[in-house]
């Protein structure tokens, strides 16, 4: 799909990011109200409610959520491949078959193997997917680190298990910088970077305009059902079977019964994701910047990049606690959670800033360094330059501030509520409206966040070059 | 005006050694050009001058004062780059002017300025606009009077019209030389274009894989060579090898200016098949194969209508000034 060119495409192309930048928590309330018992497929047919409970829901949101990132590495990939290089092929004569299989696969590959590996990162790591629709019977390494925390006060055998699933994830996440950094940098194209697309007109290409068509009717369905669904099981009313906004106004009543202020909570959120994004930024700036003129990328890089990946959220969240023992100070604990949002955000947002970084012709800052200092380049033409890129990772910043809540859960001690706190308050209390309509509000902000990432940052520097 | 001197300057990037132990003085006003092919360190070097990277080995020097601890904003250099450099954000103004605040100047004086530097380098109302609205050659013009603006003492230049059409070079190349001579600026010019560097040089350096091979002013350089890289990176036919000195092969160089074709076969130095003869502007080249290599000769006019009927047969060769080299 890559390839063709047709009415909508970039917009398609934007939005299939949509999921990745959601609060996995309004991911899961989606599928609870469209696959649940009570959900719009559900109460059909009860086949369906496999995919909102136990192993087989895991899965299925596990796949909602990574198809994205996997979609978005490969087509970057497959953009990624030089025009010249397709022409050639066409003038020696070269079948199809043997282009797709010789050109076209070597060089995704890659990128098909860095999104495997993050994908099962992703999941293997997953905490809020597993602890609100797999029940203990499919508790992740994550969950059970949290269990042993809290419900049983075992901290030695939490830390022990922490440690463990940092070993892996160590292991894992040394393999996908093997597959992505290196070998996406080796096989760079040498020419242009954008190939031509090939127009889909239905008159002259009936079949694959046909298939396009219909995969992205498929692909938009999956992608957006659960987000539907949110919006309409914060409306309806299951009882009465009537549609009111009534669900907004109980978010206030049913948090007060629960014992927070769900003003409080909206603030909260706004609070950490807007200082998230301003520290995530600051470290994000300092770090790539101070890598960026070595000519081999320094060791302490890759690990700044790596770390958040090794170290899971509630990882960290142990390590914060821990290392204010015996018990953090009330005062102590919004920092730490800001810590923890900073530390969840600085992958992603690196990725930006080092990809716009490197992409400033060396010309430029050789430029800028025989006519005036390093700050004055830094401030007047290297962030001047790069703010698309900025700005994309500030977006991405606040939207995993947003959507935190592995880390924010463990720290919060019941006082510094979030809305994504919130709605797990409300799913366990069985507040189902409540928690759709905190999720429809939060899903508001990150349809903000992808906007302002969107129209004002670089779509294109996802998969990274 | 500033004289410049490298003392054993070497570089290494990783493995790889892009400058060997490279001693030079550059003198007051000279117009140095550093020539030679890709990869053989003269930008390496060029860098190194300006402070943009750092010796591996070595010092360098301006008049007398170690440079190692010198930023290049503070080296008194300006720079002009192969696709100019400009900020793609700021105006032409704005890039001129990026210089002058960086140093603090008052308002009126950077806007003086400006307007003396774009008169300077024929920018007129270009430099109101952005670098990608203007044309390659006042990019370049552009990126000169950014460089000139701050006052310079030296101006580098790293392969600057390597991007411009034919016309255009010969124009700019005028122009620089007329710049660099008014305001009597040490200069040093990196290049890969022997045409340009014979043009516009007081001296020249010519290098290879991270060495010096031959320093001289241009008329040194064309007409004694030291070896038969720098003969043959310069234009002259090398023939050979014709001989061994002490386990180096000898060579035999000529310019094609220099080698006389003749029809006397028995009294010739050389004998060769002749291959073709083309056209080349105000002369004609012939191509000759010997049993040494290939060898062009530039013959004239009548020359040529007699020759032509030769094409395919053996003729002899006669070489004028020829010069037994070592590698």
């Amino acid at each position: 799909m890559a390839r063709y060119s047709f009415p909508g495409r970039r917009t398609f192309r934007a939005i299939v990011i949509v999921p990745f930048m959601m609060p996995s928590i309004v991911v899961i309330i989606g599928f609870l109200s469209l696959y649940g018992k009570d959900g719009i497929i559900g109460s059909a047919f009860p086949l369906a409610t496999s995919l909102s409970s136990g192993l087989s829901g895991i899965v299925a949101v596990n796949t909602y959520y990574n198809a994205p990132l996997i979609m978005y590495l490969v087509s970057a990939a497959i953009e990624r491949t030089d025009p010249e290089v397709e022409q050639a092929s066409k003038i020696f004569g070269g079948k199809r078959s043997l282009f797709i299989r010789k050109i076209i696969m070597p060089q995704t590959s890659s990128g098909v193997a860095s999104g495997v590996i993050l994908t099962f990162i992703y999941s293997f790591m997953g905490f809020t997917i597993p602890l609100v629709i797999g029940g203990p019977a499919y508790s992740t390494v994550e969950v059970q680190v949290y269990s042993l925390f809290y419900g049983f006060l075992d901290f030695g055998g939490a830390a022990a298990l922490a440690a463990f699933q940092m070993l892996c994830l160590s292991a894992l996440s040394y393999l996908y910088i093997r597959t992505f950094l290196s070998r996406a940098e080796r096989i760079r194209p040498i020419g242009a970077t954008r190939i031509r697309l090939a127009k889909l007109d239905f008159r002259r290409r009936p079949f694959e305009s046909l298939a396009v068509s219909l995969y992205l009717l498929l692909i938009s369905t999956f992608l957006f059902s659960p987000m539907v669904a949110v919006a309409y099981s914060s409306i309806h009313d299951n009882q009465n079977g009537m549609n009111s906004l009534g669900a907004y106004g109980a978010i206030f009543s049913a948090a007060t019964r629960l014992g927070f202020s769900a003003t409080g909570a909206i603030l909260n959120s706004l609070f950490y994701a807007f200082m998230t994004t301003v520290g995530t930024i600051a470290v994000c700036i300092l770090a790539s910047y101070s890598s960026r003129r070595t000519l081999r990328r320094p060791f302490l890089y890759d690990l700044i990049i790596s770390l958040p990946m090794t170290i899971s959220p509630i990882t960290i969240a142990l390590g914060l606690y821990i290392s204010l023992e015996p018990i953090p100070p009330f005062d102590m604990i919004w920092p730490l959670i800001l810590c923890s949002h900073i530390m969840a955000a600085i992958p992603l947002a690196m990725r930006f800033l080092t990809s716009s970084f490197s992409r400033i012709p060396r010309e430029l800052l050789d430029a800028a360094s025989t006519l005036g200092s390093r700050t004055e380049g830094l401030f007047r033409v290297e962030l001047p330059l790069i703010r698309g890129g900025l700005v994309s990772a500030a977006a991405f910043a606040f939207s995993t501030s947003l959507g935190e809540f592995a880390a924010t859960n463990f720290l919060y001690a019941g006082r510094y509520v979030t809305m994504n706190t919130a709605i797990y308050q409300f799913l366990r209390y069985r507040m189902s409206a409540a928690a759709s309509a905190m999720a429809m509000i939060l899903v508001g902000f990150s349809i903000f966040s992808f906007l302002v990432f969107q129209l004002l940052g670089e779509e294109r520097s996802l998969g990274g070059d | 005006m500033v004289e410049i001197e490298l003392h054993g300057v070497s570089k290494n990037f990783g493995q790889v050694v892009a400058l060997k132990e490279i001693t030079l003085g550059i003198e007051d006003g000279d117009f140095m050009v550093l020539l030679g092919p890709s990869g053989c360190g003269k930008t390496t070097m060029l860098n190194i001058i300006a402070g943009l990277d750092q010796p591996t080995e070595g010092t360098i020097f301006f008049d007398g004062k170690d440079m190692a601890d010198i930023p290049p904003h503070k080296r008194s250099v300006g720079m002009v780059f192969q696709n100019g450099g400009l900020f793609p954000h700021l105006t032409i103004e704005q890039n001129i002017s990026y210089g002058l605040e960086a140093r603090d100047w008052g308002q009126e004086e950077i806007e003086k300025r400006i307007s003396e530097v774009v008169a300077l380098t024929r920018l007129g109302s270009a430099s109101k606009r952005y670098p990608q609205q203007v044309s390659g050659g006042q990019r370049q013009r552009a990126a000169l009077a950014r460089a000139l603006a701050p006052n310079p003492k030296i101006l580098l230049f790293d392969e600057p019209l390597s991007f411009l059409d034919a016309r255009l070079k010969d124009e700019l190349r005028w122009e620089i030389m007329d710049i660099q001579r008014r305001l009597i600026l040490t200069t040093v010019y990196v290049t890969h274009d022997h045409d340009e560097a014979f043009y516009l040089s007081t001296k020249i350096v010519v290098m290879r894989e991270g060495k010096i091979l031959q320093i001289g002013d241009p008329r040194e350089i064309y007409e004694n060579p030291l070896n038969t890289f720098v003969a043959w990176f310069v234009g002259y036919n090398v023939l050979g090898p014709i001989d061994m000195r002490a386990d180096r092969n000898a060579y035999l160089a000529v310019k094609p200016e220099d080698a006389k074709i003749s029809l006397e076969k028995s009294s010739a130095q050389l004998t060769g098949r002749l291959v073709s003869i083309d056209y080349r502007r105000s002369s004609y080249i012939a191509l000759v194969e010997t049993r040494y290599g290939k060898l062009e000769a530039v013959i004239q006019e009548e020359e040529a209508e007699e020759l032509r009927r030769y094409i395919s047969n053996e003729v002899g060769l006669n070489l004028k000034n020829s010069k037994e080299l070592l590698d």
